[in-house]
């Protein structure tokens, strides 16, 4: 079920995934996304060293990379490890899209999206992790507000995508991505993930 | 894409995924996903325009990579910000402005929405208009019909880039691609939005992978993908004649290819701006889009 390089695990999810991003864009929307997502864990290790906490593995599944490390770090750090990932996105995106050129321009689209992307306040995003920090820093029950947040994303986009379906005869695209964002979320707070 | 989770003291609550109870169910689930990427690697590298008209049917012929490219060009400024995340809006959510007319107009060759309803006598409507009044047209009874179309849009007059006019080509010419015309040239009211928008080309829906003829004798002037036209090819003619064919799956040749008349320019495609498999065709002569319509009977 996993392949297993070192510190870096890959679940056979990991392979669908990349096989589902090949089908919908190509060999160099695929390719985009990995330098993209490389870029953004990157980030999030760095950020990790500098706390001072134990890597003790990366894993690629379907729905992104877990690492997992060990030692406790505080409230703010955690969300500075998380903050990391799209601002190391970001930082790739920046020089990417004044180089212009297709390519260029593709891996710095992804990698904004992607930044954006993890920072919506779900579950399985990074946004998701900083918001639990948030509510936890504000003594509010963390995982109520996670699947608080969770819900009204991932039923907001469904709703959306039906509205946009029925509407304007559009693809599938965003029930698609509120359907898996759902599971992925759900999934994250059944394993109890302690932030 | 990623989340990550940090472990106390030590890894006993580590991913309950692989539990004993669920040992059975692994080769089965491994069997699965292997089967699934196999299928989707061998269909996307063997089968690609048979994968492409099978994501059209179900609704995800979306071009997720020209969606990412359109926001990567608004990082980097070199396209305004709004105009980049509605191109990729369209790519990824693919509601293109150049298809979805239902299939009942389809079959009847024209949009309902041209139903000619022209109370309002043609008047100073065509005053601006850019060709001479002596341009030669050898089908009046065609323009004709075509400016009954356009009637109730006379208030808005004709694009300064275009013309209803029809200039005699003198080219030997052949119709690209055999199909349905789904949009046809001109103005027309979004079927959805009600906006009305100038649709510069004629669509003819025709299954993907079909092979795309060029319009006549020529010379290759650009092959290339763009956020609208997705995979395109512009083929420069005698006497100030362009022809133009859009949302191609496949291109087949390179800008600088001489091309003889009929020859295979590439495969009808949904890439780019367009909801299922069609063909966009624009005809420019002079600069001036003129209708496609008049040269070329798609059946």
């Amino acid at each position: 079920m996993e392949l297993k390089l070192g510190r870096l695990t890959v679940r056979a999810g990991a392979a669908l995934m990349a096989a589902a991003v090949f089908v919908l864009g190509g060999a160099e929307l695929a390719a985009a996304v990995f330098i993209a997502a490389a870029a953004h864990e990157a980030g999030h290790l760095a950020a990790l060293r500098l706390t001072g906490a134990r890597l003790v593995g990366i894993e690629a599944g379907f729905g992104g990379a877990r690492i997992r490390y060990r030692g406790r770090i505080g409230l703010r750090r955690q969300a500075a490890v998380a903050a990391a990932g799209p601002a190391a996105g970001a930082l790739l995106a920046l020089p990417l899209a004044r180089l212009g050129g297709a390519f260029a321009c593709t891996v710095a689209g992804v990698s904004a999206a992607l930044s954006v992307y993890n920072l919506l306040p779900v579950s399985v995003t990074d946004g998701g992790v900083i918001l639990r920090c948030l509510a936890e820093a504000a003594g509010l029950a963390a995982e109520r507000v996670s699947a608080a947040a969770d819900a009204v994303l991932c039923g907001g986009l469904v709703l959306a995508g039906t509205l946009v379906l029925f509407t304007t005869g559009g693809g599938l695209t965003l029930i698609l991505f509120g359907v898996v964002l759902w599971t992925e979320s759900c999934k994250i707070r059944a394993h109890g993930v302690i932030c | 894409m990623a989340y990550y989770y940090g472990e106390t003291a030590d890894s006993s609550h580590a991913s309950g995924d692989d539990g004993g109870g669920r040992a059975f169910a692994l080769p089965v689930r491994l069997l699965v996903c292997f089967f699934l990427c196999a299928t989707a690697l061998i269909a996307k590298v063997f089968f690609p325009a048979q994968t492409a008209a099978v994501l059209g049917r179900l609704g995800v012929s979306v071009d997720y990579r020209e969606a990412a490219e359109a926001i990567g060009r608004a990082v980097g400024g070199e396209e305004e910000v709004g105009e980049a995340l509605r191109e990729a809006w369209d790519s990824a959510v693919d509601t293109a402005d150049n298809a979805p007319v239902p299939a009942a107009a389809e079959e009847q060759g024209a949009a309902p929405v041209f139903a000619a309803r022209y109370e309002e006598p043609l008047t100073a409507a065509y005053a601006g208009e850019p060709v001479p009044a002596e341009e030669p047209t050898y089908d009046e009874a065609a323009v004709a019909a075509f400016r009954e179309t356009q009637a109730p849009y006379a208030s808005r007059g004709v694009p300064e880039r275009a013309t209803y006019e029809m200039p005699v080509l003198a080219l030997d010419c052949i119709c690209p691609v055999m199909g349905t015309v789904s949009s046809t040239f001109g103005y027309r009211t979004h079927p959805v939005d009600g906006a009305v928008r100038f649709h510069y080309g004629t669509d003819v829906a025709a299954p993907a992978g079909t092979e795309v003829d060029v319009f006549a004798d020529g010379t290759v002037k650009t092959a290339g993908n763009s956020a609208s036209y997705g995979r395109y090819v512009m083929v420069e003619h005698e006497d100030g004649v362009v022809s133009l064919y859009a949302h191609m799956s496949k291109v087949c040749v390179k800008a600088g290819d001489s091309v003889l008349k009929g020859d295979k320019v590439g495969e009808v495609g949904s890439t780019g701006n367009a909801t299922g498999a069609c063909l966009h065709f624009e005809l420019r002569v002079d600069g001036l889009y003129v209708n496609p319509e008049y040269y070329v009977s798609w059946s």
